[in-house]
């Protein structure tokens, strides 16, 4: 052994301080476990509903007292606290690695912490004393405990107070370097955030300026027609909130985890910014079925809605392109046969291209739900949660499991515990949704509606046998792939923290490279965040006032009811 | 993973996602079903046949007939018990009260239980009377 | 900006994929004469089981070979669950709900719409055959939505 080797494996202190702080970190620590937690335990619930289909059930929906209960459980836990917990954590810390610095207020990176675990207890607690079995849309006027608008306004709080802090440490982090371009990685850090504050408005005022009084009492009526409107302006553009972080993982470390390089700088900034201004004006093509809406309306957010298409078609190819490069790098020859050469030996890696691979089919599937008149032969039947388990319970969760595949280890200084598990995980997963949504997809294609308890149903159609069965064991593979991913986990924390210099530096994150068409070849103009951003809020305004102009007056005459 | 399994799997994975997804969609299987006319009044059944069908149909989201509690009480052992109601009394459960419960659910609620049930005047005298029939069967 | 030859083919691809998908709803909406739901006037949920025309749910001929159900949507049923009209019959569906949000869905049919409580929901089908189609609720609407269903009969 050579001495600069022996050196490497020497027990070697690694401080905290550095951009890392002690403070901040716990944070993001913080968050993740915040996240994972619930996706332990909103997954597991989702074991229940997928066994109900045929007719298992087991007494009677785990701890829960109904179907419903258990699906709202499932919903907010997995579409709300999973996502905002891991985003809140992962963006903070790429946009501390971003800026090459700290992030700007450590007091708001921990408020940002305490305010989604109250948010998260809040809300669970009025779920678990079923005290808000609304499901994770509650339609107004279904009224849950006004805890539940409580612990649901704190939810975006929390992601405010991420947001406040990325654009202070991006102010300044311009202090110091005036004239430099945006780093990459801050970028899309940025943007992603500045969506997603623009988007939580229409929830906000719903839930702050609507349900919460409403269910106080102070309000008597409330508008049903109105908040599913406030609701779904919100409610598409939080699927790229979802996704988004993916994206983040999939531009800036799945090339160098592929051994590959991204093309191109600025087509990567020209992507967050559509997907900054293009989010939210589409909100419409959740409701192209209400009522009380204008049908021209429903048509201009029918075409906003194919525009947000293109960014991720880019993506399509720009991620195809890294990592085809990666594949070739590694000795892939042929037309297909840099796909065998890519790293199929890293959970982190496998797990996130079959959540590509996995992407197409939910992406396509969401075009076939935003058009229009085909959207009415799928409009809340099973064939929509089928989609969306392609898309957030598949995109973005197993990107976000094979996230933490080296975010973990790299934050506990604990390598990962047994990589084939972890491998086996990713595969169940991928295998189980597909199964899984062939089954609810079929399902809705024959009249079967979503969100509903089917194995006690009044009512049966003769195709609906098979797609039951197939929902049922896609969801048992998905749960098996859930438990496989929590022993992984922690065998993780179990682990010995490693502490010499070569093991240390196999923790490292992925950090990416200058892409191939650097930053020096982008239009500059992407930078100008300020004026993206009032773009994006013009926009918004376009699509919705008219919109608004064409509903008002509100009819604010509906009392609220518990009907569970 | 040796090369043979991921292989493998991938071939899997590529197999659901093409042959299973193509064959999603239905095909040429659009002409209506026949029309069941034994559907709904459960047929020509006994007065308690038709109260359990309705039961089935219309009551077994909120009340159970294995004694369990739902939103609403169970119907298991409840005809002829004494119940509490919220406004502290005490009511026999007789014919009269379970029409009543019917009909105009919210004349009386139970105590413990929200007043939630929507009424069901709309249906018939005999469908009340299977109705009961059902719940008298009931031990 | 540099953009790379095999990028602009397949953002140029991207585009005519959008568009050609474009076209085709255009087609089904002009051309088809397919529409989504629309505003057809509102009513104050507290008193729809009162008011006119929700306070007789039924079906109604309107014309010679047209037809009007009105339809009632409660917690966890419609009034009426089954709707019989003859082959060939144009029928109008006026819904509204009287408590909750709920929603149909017809099985075969493009009639698929919300029922929001303070909005009337207006569809239109035309039944060429005879048979039985399905009809359910496709919103959550409490603990007894699976229950919520009832039939156009076709004779």
């Amino acid at each position: 052994m050579s001495s600069i080797a022996a050196a490497a494996d020497q027990p070697i202190e690694r401080s905290d301080v550095g951009i890392e702080t002690a403070g901040q970190m716990w944070s993001v620590k913080g968050q993740l476990i915040i996240s994972l937690a619930s996706l332990a335990f909103g997954g597991f619930i989702g074991l229940f509903q997928a066994l109900e289909r045929i007719d298992v059930t087991l007494p009677p929906f785990g701890p829960f007292e109904n179907y419903y209960q258990g699906l709202t459980f499932h919903g907010v836990l997995l579409a709300f606290v999973f996502t905002f917990g891991f985003a809140n954590s992962f963006v903070s810390w790429t946009t501390i690695r971003g800026f090459n610095r700290p992030l700007a207020s450590t007091m708001v990176a921990q408020g940002s912490f305490w305010v989604l675990l109250v948010g998260t207890v809040l809300g669970g607690a009025t779920m678990l004393f079923n005290e808000a079995s609304v499901l994770y849309t509650f339609y107004s006027p279904m009224q849950a405990h006004s805890l539940f608008y409580l612990g649901a306004a704190l939810l975006v709080v929390s992601t405010w107070l991420v947001l406040l802090n990325i654009v202070l440490t991006y102010r300044a982090w311009r202090r110091e370097n005036p004239t430099d371009p945006i780093p990459l990685l801050g970028f899309v850090s940025i943007t992603t955030y500045i969506m997603w504050g623009i988007a939580s408005t229409g929830v906000a005022v719903l839930v702050v300026g609507i349900l919460l009084p409403w269910s106080l009492g102070i309000l008597e009526y409330t508008d049903p027609q109105l908040g599913r409107t406030l609701f779904w302006f919100s409610g598409h553009a939080i699927v790229y909130f979802w996704l988004l972080p993916a994206y983040i993982s999939w531009y800036m470390m799945i090339p160098k985890q592929v051994g590959g390089r991204l093309y191109s700088d600025g087509l990567t900034r020209f992507v967050f910014i559509l997907f900054l201004l293009f989010s939210i004006p589409t909100g419409l093509h959740h409701q192209f079925t209400d009522p009380g809406i204008h049908e021209n309306m429903k048509v201009i957010h029918l075409l906003l809605t194919f525009v947000i298409f293109y960014p991720s078609l880019i993506t399509a190819f720009s991620i195809m392109a890294a990592l085809e490069n990666g594949g070739r790098r590694a000795g892939g020859k042929g037309l297909f046969g840099w796909i065998l050469a890519l790293p199929w030996n890293n959970p982190s890696v496998v797990a996130q291209l079959l959540a590509m691979l996995v992407f197409t089919l939910g992406g396509v599937t969401g075009l076939v739900n935003a058009s229009l008149t085909v959207n009415m032969v799928v409009h809340n039947t099973a064939f929509i949660p089928g989609h969306f388990h392609l898309t957030v319970g598949t995109a973005a969760a197993l990107t976000f499991i094979g996230v933490t595949y080296w975010f973990v280890p790299y934050l506990t200084k604990k390598p990962l515990f047994s990589v084939k598990l972890a491998l086996w995980q990713a595969w169940l997963w991928a295998i189980g949704v597909l199964i899984f949504s062939r089954g609810q997809m079929s399902g809705g294609l024959e009249t079967q509606p979503r969100r509903t308890m089917l194995g006690e149903a009044s009512y049966s159609l003769p195709g609906w046998d098979l797609a039951n069965w197939l929902t049922a064991a896609g969801g048992v593979i998905m749960t098996v792939s859930g438990l496989l991913f929590f022993i992984v986990m922690i065998g993780t924390l179990l682990n010995k923290r490693v502490d010499t210099a070569r093991e240390l530096d196999a923790l490292e994150p992925p950090m990416p490279e200058a892409p191939v068409h650097d930053h020096r070849k982008s239009w500059k103009a992407f930078d100008r965040l300020g004026i993206w951003t009032i773009i994006a809020i013009v926009l918004v305004l376009a699509a919705y006032i008219p919109v608004l102009m064409m509903y008002l007056p509100a009819d604010f005459s509906s009392p609220g009811i518990r009907v569970w | 993973m040796s090369r043979r399994v991921i292989g493998g799997l991938l071939a899997v994975f590529a197999v659901i996602l093409i042959f299973g997804y193509s064959s999603t969609i239905p095909l040429g299987d659009d002409d209506p079903r026949p029309v069941d006319e034994s559907a709904g009044t459960g047929g020509d059944g006994s007065l308690e046949e038709v109260g359990e069908s309705i039961y089935e149909q219309q009551c077994s989201g909120c009340h159970t007939i294995d004694g369990s509690e739902g939103v609403g009480p169970s119907l298991a052992g409840l005809y002829g018990s004494d119940v509490s109601m919220e406004d502290g009394s005490t009511v026999e459960v007789d014919e009269d009260h379970l029409v009543e419960s019917i009909t105009d659910p919210n004349a009386q609620t139970r105590e413990g239980f929200p007043s939630v049930m929507p009424s069901f005047s709309n249906l018939s005298d005999d469908e009340i009377a299977g109705l009961v029939a059902f719940i008298q069967s009931l031990e | 900006m540099v953009i790379d030859r095999y990028e602009k083919i397949f953002m140029l691809l991207g585009v005519v994929i959008l568009v050609v998908g474009l076209i085709a709803i255009a087609v089904s909406v002009f051309h088809y004469g397919l529409h989504v739901s629309r505003p057809a006037g509102r009513i104050d949920p507290v008193q729809a089981r009162n008011t006119a025309p929700f306070d007789e749910p039924g079906v109604y001929e309107t014309d010679d070979g047209e037809y009007e159900a009105v339809v009632l949507a409660e917690t966890w049923r419609f009034l009426p669950d089954e709707i019989r009209v003859p082959a060939g019959s144009e029928v109008t569906f006026r819904m509204t709900s009287a408590d909750v949000v709920h929603g149909i869905m017809i099985e075969k049919t493009a009639v698929n719409t919300m029922i929001i409580p303070g909005q009337i929901s207006e569809v239109t089908h035309t039944f060429e055959q005879p048979g039985e189609y399905l009809f359910v609720c496709h919103e959550y609407c409490g603990t007894g939505h699976h229950l919520m269903s009832g039939r156009v009969v076709v004779e």
